[in-house]
């Protein structure tokens, strides 16, 4: 056999145990215990690529043994083979790190309970996983698309491999850190919006209401005809390209960002509709604990953007008036607190001076802008019969922080009657910001670190309240039937 | 209502302190999915998903003589903490001990007791709670149960099952009644919680004694 055939007999083997290995990784990590059975499901249908890629390596060795590789064409042929299984190998090295933390270990089943009753309100039948990351941050994607996108370069059968699996496999990330923080981690609302985004194609659809404003285009237009001087030369971009193709090239970058921010928008508004004001709290501490108000990237728009989007809806919604009304003295207190929580977060939006933008960021500000009163309208008519009640938030918040200020998990809104997921995260926020302080006093906590091993403590009264109403909930229909 | 200090709590008193309008008097026990768990004299609880079972270590023994700090930062290598979805079960052998608790969160109003009395029908096959536990006054949390299976036969733990009765009774003079929650960092456990043996204030005094064997 010559050098180079024994070379890629030698390749060939070095990438089947790459497939080997990988393979004997699954059989590690299917004996885990994982809360959602999607993740046993995925790691089933890897093993089974990792089948289906030996047996093809082994058709290539066979066929190997019956030729000569005898010049560089066939070399290279031979080498592009191996390299497509190579470069599989490694998304499907990465698609196993969302199953390493995915077990029990990592999510308590509060965690569990609260992106079922999210995601299954939406769809009954999705696949999904929620997983830690080690990032401060919450994320969303789809892990069928890489795969099928990288199954398509390898195996020819690919969509007979995959044919009996969902067409979405869906992963839900937040920050490990944070894996008791029930309260904080409601922002998997966020993510679940991006789910639902892409399920119901609701920002494509508002991308084509978006208009650039002609007379910003002409200005970047104009700005780019003027000459920079480069040493003794004097350079004009026009030069190299026509204002025509120069204000395309605006346009389509434009779109772009535009179509990233609207993607945000969307979710942060399907997150308010389906969680209630937990979100506008939550998101506001998180974001401006990291970024300026004003500080935007081409994929995320300005918290101050976000933040004023969730406080219309706390208005469209009428969360104010609901609140009026209420008989109860002490849950007119807790309410009136509430009131002005809100407006305290309008306080701080007011309080930094908002930065001027123009050329390129004004563009997209101002177009996103525009479109934002439709972002409104289009997600409220979408998620309206899924959404959280302001009345449910009204009958149900305020009995249950009472039981926190009790040292009780508020699972209950009385006796027999199970609290819902989202009544459980908006108790938890309110007390956490109105009445921590209580919690310090009862659990004799002093010190810095006292008292964040009371939040730690209220973190879990909200996990383990999540917990048990959905204990109840599902125990109840059984023992009634 | 007129009850003796001591004496155990019926039916109807039960459920008068599960339902009045007093917070502080108010006996919490979240979720009670049955009225049935109400008996004559007694509230039946159910088990929790959590439990803690033992692990081998490379350790001689638990010792509580050695200096409480060194023994708490290796607490986590003595024990295992394993979840049990409801639909699920988790076999104990015999001679086997793991804790449980409670799916029951209780929190016990300053002028009630509870005694938590493992079910003679499961007594009968081998599960016992193997310590008798003394709930005090001012309570809130899950109680932990010491299950052990002194049996011949493996047996299965179910969450949800009805695994002990709480007897409930009367602890105070009414004068302490009125008083608001108990202060103290050790409420509102939310899972079985290992022994603390080793925070006992008398070992100090016993370690001097032993020279710190």
């Amino acid at each position: 056999m010559a050098q180079s055939t024994l070379l890629i007999q030698d390749l060939i083997n070095t990438t089947k145990e790459e497939f080997f290995y990988h393979d004997m990784r699954i059989a590690e990590l299917q004996q885990k215990e994982y809360p959602f059975s999607a993740c046993k499901g995925m790691l089933d249908l890897l093993s089974k690529i990792d089948d289906e890629i030996l047996n093809e390596l082994d058709k290539l060795e066979k066929e190997l043994s019956s030729v000569n590789v005898k010049n560089r064409v066939d070399f290279k042929q031979y080498l592009d083979k191996i390299r497509r299984y190579g470069h599989l190998v490694g998304i499907l090295h990465y698609l196993l790190t969302f199953f390493e933390m995915g077990s029990r270990e990592y999510i308590p089943e509060g965690s569990v309970v609260l992106i079922d009753s999210i995601v299954k309100k939406f769809e009954p039948n999705a696949v999904y996983v929620l997983v830690p990351i080690h990032e401060h941050n919450y994320t969303y994607l789809d892990l069928m698309k890489p795969l099928k996108k990288a199954l398509s370069y390898t195996l020819p059968n690919f969509d007979e491999i995959v044919s009996g699996y969902s067409d979405r496999f869906s992963v839900f990330g937040f920050p490990l850190i944070q894996k008791e923080n029930s309260i904080l981690n409601s922002i998997l609302a966020h993510e679940v919006g991006h789910f639902i985004d892409e399920v119901n194609k609701i920002s494509d659809k508002l991308m084509s209401k978006v208009s650039l404003d002609p007379k910003i285009m002409d200005k970047i237009a104009k700005k780019a005809e003027s000459s920079i001087t480069r040493g003794k030369k004097e350079i004009k971009l026009t030069y190299f390209i026509t204002p025509e193709e120069l204000k395309a090239a605006i346009t389509e970058l434009a779109a772009s960002q535009i179509s990233e921010w609207l993607k945000e928008l969307v979710a942060d508004a399907i997150a308010f509709h389906l969680v209630g004001p937990v979100y506008l709290f939550s998101l506001t501490s998180f974001l401006v604990t990291v970024i300026e108000i004003d500080e935007a990237a081409s994929d995320h728009p300005p918290p101050r953007m976000r933040i004023r989007l969730l406080l219309d809806l706390y208005e469209d919604l009428n969360y104010s008036s609901y609140l009026k009304d209420l008989k109860d003295a002490k849950n007119l207190e807790f309410a009136q607190k509430f009131i002005s929580l809100v407006q305290s977060i309008e306080k701080l939006l007011d309080s930094v001076e908002q930065r001027e933008v123009e050329d390129f960021p004004e563009l997209v500000m101002n177009s996103v802008l525009q479109v934002i009163p439709e972002v409104r309208r289009e997600v409220s008519k979408r998620v309206v019969h899924n959404q959280y009640e302001p009345d449910e938030f009204r009958n149900e918040v305020f009995k249950l922080i009472e039981l926190l200020d009790l040292v009780i998990p508020p699972a209950e809104i009385e006796i027999g009657k199970p609290a819902s997921v989202n009544s459980i995260l908006n108790a938890g926020s309110l007390y956490e910001l109105m009445l921590v302080d209580n919690l310090y006093e009862i659990l004799e906590a002093t010190t810095t670190k006292e008292r964040m091993e009371v939040r730690h403590k209220l973190h879990k009264l909200i996990l383990k309240a999540l917990e048990l109403s959905s204990i109840e909930t599902r125990m109840k229909k059984l023992l009634k039937s | 209502m007129n009850v003796e200090h001591g004496a155990i709590l019926t039916k109807d008193e039960i459920k008068d302190r599960l339902t009045t309008e007093d917070l502080n008097q108010r006996l919490f026990i979240t979720p009670l999915l049955s009225n049935e768990q109400i008996g004559w004299a007694s509230v039946d609880v159910r088990l929790g998903n959590e439990f803690i079972a033992f692990r081998r270590t490379k350790y001689a023994m638990f010792n509580p003589l050695e200096k409480s700090e060194k023994l708490t930062s290796r607490i986590g290598d003595f024990q295992e903490r394993i979840y049990i979805p409801l639909g699920e079960r988790l076999v104990l052998h015999p001679q086997q001990l793991v804790l449980g608790c409670t799916l029951e969160y209780i929190r016990l109003p300053n002028d009630l007791v509870a005694e938590v009395v493992g079910r003679s029908s499961w007594g009968r096959l081998g599960l016992i709670l193997s310590a008798a536990t003394l709930v005090h006054p001012g309570f809130a949390g899950v109680v932990t149960l010491e299950l052990a299976n002194q049996g011949d036969v493996p047996l299965p733990l179910v969450p949800g099952v009805r695994i002990a009765q709480l007897v409930l009774k009367r602890a105070t003079s009414r004068k302490q009644t009125g008083q608001k929650i108990l202060k103290s960092r050790y409420l509102g456990s939310v899972g079985p919680t290992f022994s603390k043996i080793y925070e006992d204030d008398d070992w100090d005094a016993l370690r001097k004694l032993t020279n710190g064997l």
